[in-house]
């Protein structure tokens, strides 16, 4: 069974008269351990596909089935904790709680779910590891770099143990060698763990990691192709 | 709730200076709040001690049409069914006869209408504190020639200081308060102007006469004054009395036509006892005061358990010829006056809250403002609407408790010197003061209840700005936020 199966989903947003189509239509399969990248021009509509599969925005009409259930019949609390045991966000930037070190936003999450401060605490040192910042566990995300930053966020993102991670154009802000790095650990997360990533991106380097492309314009699937 | 603390605090000083000045702002609310109504409070109850509780009392029982007519005739037997009845009730503490009554004091070839207070100068004193205000200090043209070691210009301002005083303190702060120079010779000053004078006895048949009214008749201890007026049912009252005391009394009114006597020596001059049928003798006073063993405030649970006792006398003493009245119906201008200064100054503060309720208001709108995105964030990761409101409201509550607890421990402290070291008016506002007979002090209310309630009142209004945070966050959309 698919992780992640959308029906006929449209978005139509509406500001006063008029009606922007966002998606129209899509269908679409992800399986688990996939490692795909929603490609397109700007305003083709990766961001509002990848938010109603994340359950950040209601769709206008179509389902969304994350592992079987249909999140769009949950409720919004009902949805707020579905995302919380169920789905990882990356976003573009900004992503972290600017209160909290590096350490303390990894453990948040867990925190939210529940976990007791032991686990907690080895968790986040095990991702602190695994994402190679243990030295900067204590830091500030205004004292991290981008890159820094966006790599706590994907270490925040598998902390709560999701089915999948959605990560959109998360490497829009940094520079070659920070993408570069981001790529390889979401990559090797992908080998390793078998986690699942999905990522909408316009970034050629991004793309060419990709082992499946799924191209969208005008809210539509364009093409769709397994590459590796 | 730890972990919500945490960023609660946190996010406050994320920007320092808004959160010092936020606080600030409720800081100086409440420091005004406690200390405005610290001597609000403090000047009632004092006013309320010093006029009910240390003189008229807490209840008065009249007969019938004396509060309309406090003529002589209309006067009350002091029966011992009533003296009973009083003793007996264990929430009175204490009861005093009173006989009141105008008439002519005369001295060689001066007179003056004055009043004759009838007393029971042990009882009397417990009550109200007669001696304390028995002259122990005279400023008069014979003790000024004798001041030669003060500078001119004080030994011409001082005429202003003539009269009777009670004691050291207050002849400083009056000579203090026209120029502070004469602080350094008061100890001089007050053995020049020391003054003799007894309290009445018992048995007495000696009298205590008033400071204005012993200077217009030119008398003073020793000499003899006689009283002429009008006596019970239309007999006439005349007597011939040595002066034992002058009394250096706050209220001019007072100061110049007052004259205590004892109860014994005020019947036999107005003739108000009868020998009943059997024997017995029936004694007639204006009035008793009684004092229970609350406190007269104008706080109802102060007053509310008088009105019961008074009640309560009312049933027990029916059908007596007599009515029995609360220190709010004896003194109505003085409770309204209180009352109303009361509700104005409850307003004044309220004003104050709610422009401190806004200028919170507004950080709270800056801090929603500028973390749109962050919220979206934290409910896409699966935090909460209940708990991201939570946050929010603690951060409110953590900034208004910083500026409320902050006043409370500097204002504790002020409340508590100017209760004991309270501040002396002046001459122009002694005025005000002395038509009610009380000095013109201004002390503070000790920190009590209204240390907690004032607080709480300003702690319940900035929590209501938290109303818009809630809303806000119950409203927000993730995906529109996030695209912020
Ligand atoms: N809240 C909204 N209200 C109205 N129109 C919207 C809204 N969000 C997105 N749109 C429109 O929907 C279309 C798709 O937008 P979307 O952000 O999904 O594109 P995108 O592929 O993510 O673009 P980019 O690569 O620039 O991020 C655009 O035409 C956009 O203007
Ligand atoms: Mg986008």
């Amino acid at each position: 069974m698919a992780v992640i199966e959308v029906k006929k989903l449209h978005k139509i947003y509406k500001t006063g008269e008029v009606e922007v189509h966002a998606v129209r239509g899509i269908d679409l399969q992800i399986e688990q351990g996939e490692f795909t990248a929603i490609v397109g021009p700007s305003g083709s509509g990766k961001t509002t596909l990848l938010n109603l599969i994340g359950g950040l925005d209601e769709p206008t009409e179509g389902r969304v089935i994350i592992d079987g259930t249909d999140i769009t019949q949950l409720k919004d609390n009902q949805l707020i904790d579905f995302r919380l045991w169920n789905i990882g966000f990356v976003f573009q930037a900004y992503n972290l709680i600017p209160v909290l070190t590096a350490k303390e936003n990894i453990e948040f999450i867990m925190h939210l779910q529940g976990k007791n401060k032991e686990e907690r605490e080895r968790r986040a040192l095990e991702l602190l590891q695994e994402v190679g910042l243990a030295d900067r566990a204590n830091s500030r995300p205004s004292q991290l770099s981008g890159g820094q930053q966006q790599r706590i966020a994907v270490a925040r993102a598998l902390a709560s143990k999701p089915k999948f991670v959605l990560a959109d154009e998360p490497t829009a802000n940094l520079d070659s060698v920070a993408t570069t790095n981001l790529l390889e650990l979401m990559e090797q997360l992908n080998r390793e763990e078998n986690m699942t990533f999905v990522f909408a991106t316009h970034d050629s380097r991004v793309i060419e990691k990709a082992h499946r492309i799924i191209r969208i314009e005008d809210g539509q699937v364009v093409n769709d192709e397994k590459v590796k | 709730m730890k972990e919500l603390i945490k960023i609660a605090w946190r996010n406050l000083w994320r920007n320092k200076r808004r959160t010092i000045i936020t606080a600030s702002s409720v800081f100086f609310a409440t420091l005004i709040a406690l200390i405005m109504r610290s001597f609000q409070l403090g000047f009632y109850n004092y006013t309320i001690n010093s006029v009910i509780e240390h003189f008229v009392g807490h209840i008065q029982i009249q007969q019938t049409d004396y509060h309309n007519n406090p003529s002589i005739d209309n006067v009350l037997e002091f029966s011992p069914h009533i003296q009973q009845t009083l003793s007996n009730d264990p929430e009175i503490k204490f009861f005093i006869p009173r006989l009141e009554s105008g008439a002519l004091a005369s001295h060689a070839v001066h007179s003056k209408v004055c009043i004759i207070v009838g007393i029971d100068p042990i009882k009397e004193n417990e009550f109200s504190g007669v001696s304390r205000h028995l002259a122990h200090y005279r400023i008069d043209p014979q003790a000024i020639e004798k001041m030669s070691f003060l500078p001119p210009d004080l030994r011409v301002l001082i005429k202003k200081a003539q009269g009777y005083y009670a004691h050291k303190q207050k002849l400083q702060d009056i000579l203090t308060s026209m120029d502070k120079d004469f602080g350094k010779y008061i100890d001089q000053i007050a053995w020049i102007s020391r003054f003799r004078g007894q309290y009445l006895r018992p048995g007495d048949n000696q009298v205590l006469v008033a400071g204005g009214l012993a200077d217009f008749l030119n008398v003073s201890v020793g000499d003899s004054i006689v009283l002429l007026g009008q006596g019970y049912h239309g007999s006439t009252a005349i007597g011939k009395y040595r002066i034992a005391g002058i009394l250096a009394l706050p209220s001019p009114m007072m100061n110049r036509t007052f004259i205590y006597m004892p109860l014994r020596l005020a019947e036999d001059l107005f003739s108000t006892y009868e020998i009943k049928p059997d024997g017995d003798t029936a004694r007639y006073v204006s009035y008793i005061a009684v004092n229970t063993r609350y406190q007269a405030s104008i706080r109802p649970r102060d007053y509310v358990p008088i009105e019961h006792v008074k009640q309560r006398l009312e049933k027990k003493l029916d059908g007596d010829q007599l009515k029995v009245l609360g220190w709010k119906q004896i003194n109505k201008t003085l409770y309204q006056q209180i009352q109303s200064d009361n509700i104005s100054g409850q307003i004044i503060l309220m004003v104050i809250y709610i422009i401190i309720a806004f200028g919170v208001f507004g950080t709270v709108l800056m801090m929603m403002a500028e973390r749109r995105k962050e919220f979206g964030i934290m409910l896409a990761i699966g935090m909460s609407r209940r708990r991201l409101k939570q946050v929010v409201t603690l951060e409110i509550l953590i900034l208004t408790l910083m500026g409320i607890i902050a006043a409370i421990i500097v204002a504790y402290p002020i409340a508590t010197y100017f209760h004991y070291h309270p501040i002396y008016l002046g001459n122009e506002a002694a005025k005000a003061y002395e038509q009610f007979n009380f000095e013109a002090y201004m002390p503070t209310q000790l920190p009590d209840i209204y240390f907690i309630i004032q607080p709480f009142i300003i702690l319940v209004m900035m929590m209501l700005t938290s109303i818009y945070p809630i809303l806000y966050l119950s409203k927000l959309k993730v995906s529109r936020a996030l695209r912020a």
